[in-house]
């Protein structure tokens, strides 16, 4: 259970008018500024889970490089799927291995071709793919816009993010894409891409209940996949160097 | 907005709909859940005159969860960013995220953790699941404040 910190003088149980009062002279102070970013709060958690893929990547010795900024030096991101994928700025990512340097790039909201049906596209949050392995087609859609895309050879792995509190429904719909995307690693034949690459995974904001940690543990107990829970509270110490050796890897279980 | 309105009521006002919403719903949703907790339970029976502060700290930790966790993961992109291309500026549609804007942000965050600091408490607060977890972190705030107070007498 939660940790009570040194109190320093203060206290919200006898000083209840007190800490009320700073309460709402803050929210007064910051009004404008909270209700302007309130329409992009759930862009900022996927921005805050972009944060830690990234930071994966870095921390199993990766080079990092932020690329295809945009005039002024704007790093632009993708909001939503719409839109031309060379539009937009994403990670550049590369590792030496063994004399051989592997390069990968970590987009947002990229349509990724199905494993079952090269006809069937759906986009995940945030995926790692080959380089320069980005198309672009006009054949998509009946307005004939353009439609940007990946194969799905050139997937290497994809991320599912969720600003809300874990309910089974959300875990299954994840198993769903997972089942689109990555047929393989549904009877546990999933591909281990080198040099190293985080599992298909789902992100979480929420805490889990006793109902979602049983789903969870049995959803990796038979996928190669990653349910995280909690990412506010615990992102940092999963993602952090001591614990990447407990987050799984694309391959096999 | 006045200070005799409701709690939830100043943390929402003119938030956008959506976000408001999810905040008013689980506010509402824990809070009668407390109060079922305080009346019924036992261990929470020496709460009966904190209900208001029990209110506003509930109101805080929602407000943190949803709000200032989600400023902090933008905060945190401009960051990165910044050390992997250099860019000041992260464009998210017409809206430019500078360094000026992730300021403003850290303001917002820094001066709800030092809220939290000087009536002795941590982002702790907002680290539960269950309403009776929020419980018993208020609990052992008063608990300990008390031990402190009467120690020092």
């Amino acid at each position: 259970m939660a940790k009570v910190t040194t109190n320093r003088g203060k206290s919200p149980f006898r000083d209840k008018v007190g800490i009320r009062d700073e309460v709402v002279s803050y929210l007064n102070k910051f009004r404008t500024t909270v209700s302007f970013h309130g329409k992009k709060i759930s862009t900022y958690f996927e921005m805050n889970c972009y944060t830690y893929i990234v930071k994966f990547y870095e921390r199993n010795g990766y080079t990092v490089q932020g690329v295809n900024l945009q005039a002024g030096n704007r790093f632009k991101y993708k909001c939503t799927p719409a839109g031309i994928q060379s539009n937009f700025s994403f990670f550049s990512i590369s590792k030496m291995d063994k004399g051989v340097k592997y390069s990968f790039e970590i987009h947002q909201n990229l349509g990724v071709q199905s494993s079952h049906d090269k006809e069937l596209f759906t986009n995940p949050d945030i995926i790692v793919i080959k380089s320069n392995t980005c198309e672009y087609t006009r054949m998509y859609y009946d307005t004939k816009t353009v439609f940007s895309f990946v194969k799905n050879e050139n997937l290497i792995s994809f991320f599912e993010v969720k600003n809300f509190h874990p309910f089974p429904e959300l875990l299954f719909n994840f198993i769903g894409v997972l089942n689109e995307l990555r047929k393989e690693v549904m009877i546990n034949k999933g591909i281990e891409y080198l040099p190293i690459h985080l599992a298909p995974s789902l992100l979480i904001s929420g805490k889990p209940n006793a109902p979602t940690l049983r789903i969870k543990k049995s959803l990796e107990s038979r996928y190669c996949i990653n349910i995280i829970y909690d990412i506010f509270h615990s992102g940092v110490s999963t993602f952090s160097k001591n614990n990447l050796g407990k987050l799984k890897t694309t391959g096999k279980i | 907005m006045a200070k005799s309105a409701s709690i939830i009521n100043i943390f929402t006002y003119k938030l956008p709909y959506k976000i408001s919403n999810q905040i008013y719903t689980e506010y509402q949703n824990r809070r009668r859940e407390a109060l079922f907790l305080v009346q019924n339970a036992n261990s929470f029976k020496d709460f009966h005159e904190d209900l208001e502060t029990i209110e506003l700290l509930l109101a805080m930790s929602i407000f943190y969860k949803r709000v200032i966790a989600n400023l902090q993961g933008a905060v945190n992109f401009h960051s990165l960013v910044n050390k992997y291309s250099g860019s000041e500026v992260v464009q998210l549609g017409s809206y430019r995220l500078n360094g000026e804007e992730k300021n403003m942000m850290l303001g917002v965050i820094m001066d709800f953790n030092s809220i939290l600091q000087d009536y002795g408490m941590s982002l702790e607060l907002a680290n539960y699941s269950t309403t009776r977890e929020l419980l018993h972190y208020i609990f052992e705030l008063k608990t300990s404040m008390e031990n402190g107070e009467s120690n020092n007498e």
